[in-house]
């Protein structure tokens, strides 16, 4: 066999663990058992993205995070102090939840449990108990709903279920946010979101985009020859950088693509999710790639934050059981002063949504064929090296060797 | 949705009552809904329109369009709503793509 082409090597300028070059186990994909572990040595540790600061502009603005893989449902809520509190959704008297169910939003002066209408602050501390007599056994000092380790990072909200977390968030983050921190993400306005319910295993799913090998096949229809090119076939990424247990990789841009003439207007007007003229925005193409079109950044174990040129977007991966996922997609982009800006957004916002119907058509196949046993490890490339990454680090941390022990 | 739109624009009209829609949500619905021929005719009309209809609005301020131009700007989201399903995809839906019904528009 003969090797790649040097150019076409892809560049990884950061130290890489000890990976093996071994097919991988398909084992963790399809275990319950595993799944279990992953829950109480990944997620339980982890610092997990439950959204950005800009969704609860306001004091009282509140989030409800139902995750459940923590058998947890979190409030997230900016206090009359604008600071950004988390708590556990659960009445300290007999346990019922202080918000209505289904509520995903709100805003409120606190909160009042709808059993028997105790009451909390926007501080989630305990202000009123109807008929507080009854309870003389009871010290009502200082109970407040449970609360929930939280920080924030460039405006996204994290929080950890560790009352003391091994690592911050900043420290967690490490390298990564070294590179992505100087995108202006606070310039950036909400104008999409996407959700869908996939019955696949959580890392499968994140599998399908963290890589660009697939692009050719699985998008022949959007855009098909959007990464892939005379001079780079197999849209090997331009580099990937490590920063355990996170990793960035950048993804190549085929120079010689024939916009489409609505992709032609939208680059006329703004940024297009299509490839286009690069404007620079700091905190992106970190290794200073040439053909790059934007990367894609993985906060371990289940957060993306792809950023470009005047558009990022968001994927959250919210494992539900070793089966099923449920994910979401939010699209960021610089706030548009005039009707042809909007109408460029639009393009990448269409653009987008079309390309993730295709992305999220393979992993529910891909996930019976696992499950089927037939199939006892898979066969990963060196384009492929995050994928790879993914699954060292999940088995690093379910065998207690995660940075967060 | 006004039912009318800015002079210069009227030979548009007959396009409002499928596509003057304020959300992303009801454009692609009605996009994966509707013949690819709709959209086609939609795109078609459109597409020499979309450079004078952004040049018209320029003089408007964008969050705070009156209904008209409005109308005008959804007729050209819906323009990009339908172009990819026309230019690339040549029917409503994506090919052996993700069923819609389960994927979620928010917005």
């Amino acid at each position: 066999m003969t090797a790649p082409e040097d150019r076409l090597i892809i560049k990884v300028p950061t130290e890489i663990p000890d990976m093996g070059t071994d097919p991988l186990p398909i084992e963790p994909y399809i275990s319950a058992e595993f799944f279990e572990k992953e829950r109480e040595k990944v997620f339980k540790k982890a610092w997990l993205n439950v959204g950005r600061v800009d969704e609860i502009p306001l004091p009282g603005d509140y989030l409800v995070k139902k995750i459940a893989v923590l058998n947890a449902t979190i409030i997230v809520v900016r206090g009359k102090d604008d600071q950004i509190r988390a708590f556990h959704n659960i009445c300290v008297h007999r346990g019922m939840q202080v918000t209505a169910a289904g509520c995903e939003k709100g805003h409120a002066e606190g909160f009042m449990c709808g059993y028997h209408a105790w009451v909390y602050d926007l501080e989630g501390k305990l202000k009123n108990v109807p008929g507080k007599e009854y309870f003389p056994a009871t010290d009502f000092t200082g109970l407040q709903l449970p609360p929930v380790t939280l920080d924030i990072w460039n405006g996204f909200i994290f929080i950890n279920d560790q009352d003391k977390p091994k690592l911050g968030l900043a420290e967690y983050l490490g390298g990564l946010s070294g590179d992505l921190g100087a995108y202006p993400f606070a310039n950036f306005n909400h104008i999409a979101r996407y959700r869908a319910k996939v019955a696949v295993n959580w890392k499968t799913f994140i599998d399908a985009f963290h890589e660009a090998y697939h692009v050719a096949e699985v998008h022949k229809n959007t855009i098909p020859d959007g990464c892939n090119s005379p001079d780079n076939p197999n849209a090997v990424p331009t580099s990937a950088r490590l920063y355990p247990p996170h990793h960035s990789v950048s993804v190549p841009v085929n120079t010689a693509y024939v916009p489409t003439p609505a992709a032609a207007l939208a680059w006329q007007f703004g940024a297009s999710f299509a490839p286009g003229e690069v404007g620079g925005l700091p905190g992106m193409n970190p290794s200073g790639d040439e053909a790059w079109w934007f990367d894609i950044n993985v906060l371990f174990p289940n957060f993306f934050i792809d950023v470009g040129p005047g558009w990022y977007f968001t994927y959250n991966f919210w494992p539900v059981s070793v089966d099923e996922t449920h994910w979401e997609m939010n699209i960021y982009q610089l706030d548009a002063q005039t009707a042809a800006q909007k109408i460029a957004q639009e393009h990448t916002k269409v653009l987008l949504r079309d390309i993730l119907y295709e992305d999220l058509s393979t992993m529910e196949q891909t996930h019976e064929s696992m499950k089927s046993g037939k199939l006892k490890e898979m066969i990963v490339g060196e384009m492929e090296i995050a994928v790879r990454h993914q699954l060292y680090q999940v088995t690093q941390w379910v065998e207690g060797k995660g940075c967060m022990e | 949705m006004s039912g009318q739109l800015p002079n210069g624009f009227k030979q548009l009209e007959p396009f409002l009552e499928t596509w003057d829609l304020p959300t992303e949500r009801e454009r692609h619905t009605t996009r994966l809904t509707s013949p690819i021929e709709n959209s086609q005719q939609l795109y078609d009309a459109l597409l020499p329109q979309i450079e004078p209809i952004a040049g018209y609005l320029a003089d408007f301020d964008v969050h705070a369009l009156p209904p008209a131009e409005q109308s005008l700007l959804n007729l050209a989201l819906s323009f990009m709503e339908v172009s990819l399903a026309v230019e690339c995809l040549k029917q409503p839906t994506v090919p052996g793509g993700f069923a819609f019904e389960r994927f979620e528009v928010l917005f």
